[in-house]
């Protein structure tokens, strides 16, 4: 028999998870926007063994599965720290923040070379220095093609987050299997979960596809322009 | 602590046959994804809304979803629906199927929708039939669009499969977690296993890149 009245008493703690799962997200985010800038500068600097490093660092975070990441970070790092243990959470947010760093890189490095050389040399022959002519001139038109896979790459990691779960960190697909545990309901307990996410992600996800044709009509227009 | 990789040594042909598991695990899942992804894409493309309907809402609820997340209802959840026990490995070679299908519907919906209809009218000027014109003119064209993509879904698949440790499957990420624990050696052990997952995906990482760079020349 299904029954959902089973599981109702736990809402509060399902929210509770959510809660955690959006904290997680939102700082692996602010960590992986940062420090996917630093890597995307490294990855486009002159010196050919910073760029030949920087480009394997953000290959190895790109293709190896962001639970083992996740595992190394809470095994691993306080072993080469100096460390006795570090936190689940903590080691979670460094994981998929370099993780999504390494994404972002990419992305950024995509965005910028995506902006005419042309624009380089106008810049310069205006008189604007270099950094003036990224700041003024390349960086404005690279966020623009770049926010909406900015974006994608955001839900995908509210999606990660889910794999906190394998250090029993409370977030909320942990929240929910300890829950389907306890009241033998797996059925209820996991839709409620899977709808709980949907509601999340759905809704910003269509808005990622409404930024993307915004975007796509402006860049169109300035092109004929 | 001294680092001491050749403490894994004895342990490696372990560890290389979850290789296997996990390989064999995310073939399946792409050949799934390669092939319903396609009746997907054709149904989200239907003019009737009963068949774009549901195709719209599978592909949503997939992708705004986590795999994890799915993994457990359809390993847990739905054996209680349908009165039928899944194994872990088909559990999971099905969500993840399940989950392409979803992705690779969507890639081959935009390669597809990218061909000008022009292309469609000049082939019915000649005289084709839509079925014709789709598998003469557009499906060619659109496959520069799809290829790319379809490189990349498969690392994701490889990478993905690796969720196989919360449903007890021993495959490359579990069996390196039973060992790390067995030889208290947690560096050495992630670090490799680690290594053997870049060593699988980085090959098509590199190969995706050429194959886009090659067609976007064509272009």
């Amino acid at each position: 028999m299904i029954d959902f009245t089973a599981v109702l008493p736990h809402f509060p703690t399902l929210i509770r998870g959510l809660g955690l799962t959006l904290v997680i997200t939102a700082v692996a985010l602010a960590i992986g926007a940062i420090f996917g800038l630093v890597l995307a500068l490294l990855r486009m600097s002159d010196r050919r063994p910073v760029v030949a490093a920087t480009a394997l660092f953000i290959d190895f975070f790109r293709t190896t599965p962001p639970l083992i990441q996740i595992m190394w970070a809470y095994f691993v790092l306080p072993a080469l720290l100096g460390l006795d243990a570090i936190d689940a959470v903590l080691a979670v947010v460094i994981a998929l923040g370099f993780n999504t760093a390494a994404f972002m890189a990419e992305i950024y490095r995509a965005g910028v070379q995506a902006v005419e050389k042309g624009q380089w040399d106008a810049g310069r022959s205006l008189g604007l220095s270099r950094r003036q002519v990224f700041r003024l001139v390349v960086f404005p038109q690279a966020v623009r093609i770049t926010l909406p896979p900015i974006a994608t790459t955001s839900l995908l990691l509210l999606k990660a987050s889910s794999l906190a779960a394998v250090l029993a960190v409370l977030e909320l697909t942990r929240t929910g299997e300890l829950i389907s545990l306890a009241t033998f309901r797996p059925l209820e307990t996991f839709t409620i979960v899977g709808f709980m996410y949907f509601i999340v992600i759905y809704p910003l996800s269509r808005g990622v596809s409404l930024l993307e044709r915004r975007l796509r009509v402006h860049v169109r227009a300035g092109a004929s322009a | 602590m001294e680092l001491d990789f050749g403490a894994i040594a004895p342990y490696v042909p372990e560890i290389l046959a979850a290789i296997r598991i996990t390989l064999v695990i995310a073939a399946m899942a792409f050949t799934m994804g390669a092939v319903l992804g396609l009746f997907i894409a054709l149904g989200r493309l239907s003019r009737r809304r009963w068949i774009r309907l549901p195709a719209t809402v599978f592909v949503d609820v997939f992708l705004a979803t986590p795999v994890l997340v799915q993994l457990l209802w359809i390993y847990y959840a739905l054996p209680i629906l349908t009165g039928i026990l899944i194994p872990p490995i088909p559990a999971l070679a099905l969500t993840l199927g399940l989950n392409a299908t979803a992705v690779m519907g969507e890639n081959y919906r935009a390669g597809i929708q990218a061909i000008d209809r022009g292309q469609w009218d000049a082939a019915q000027v000649l005289g084709l039939s839509n079925a014709q014109a789709f598998r003469l003119v557009v499906f060619p064209q659109a496959t520069k669009i799809i290829l790319p993509p379809l490189a990349s879904t498969s690392i994701v698949l490889v990478k993905d499969s690796s969720i196989a440790t919360f449903i007890g499957v021993g495959d490359l990420l579990n069996v390196g977690r039973g060992v790390a624990i067995q030889l208290f050696r947690p560096i050495e052990v992630f670090t490799f296993v680690a290594f053997v997952y870049f060593l699988l995906t980085y090959p098509i990482s590199i190969g995706a890149t050429m194959l886009e760079r090659r067609l976007r020349v064509k272009q």
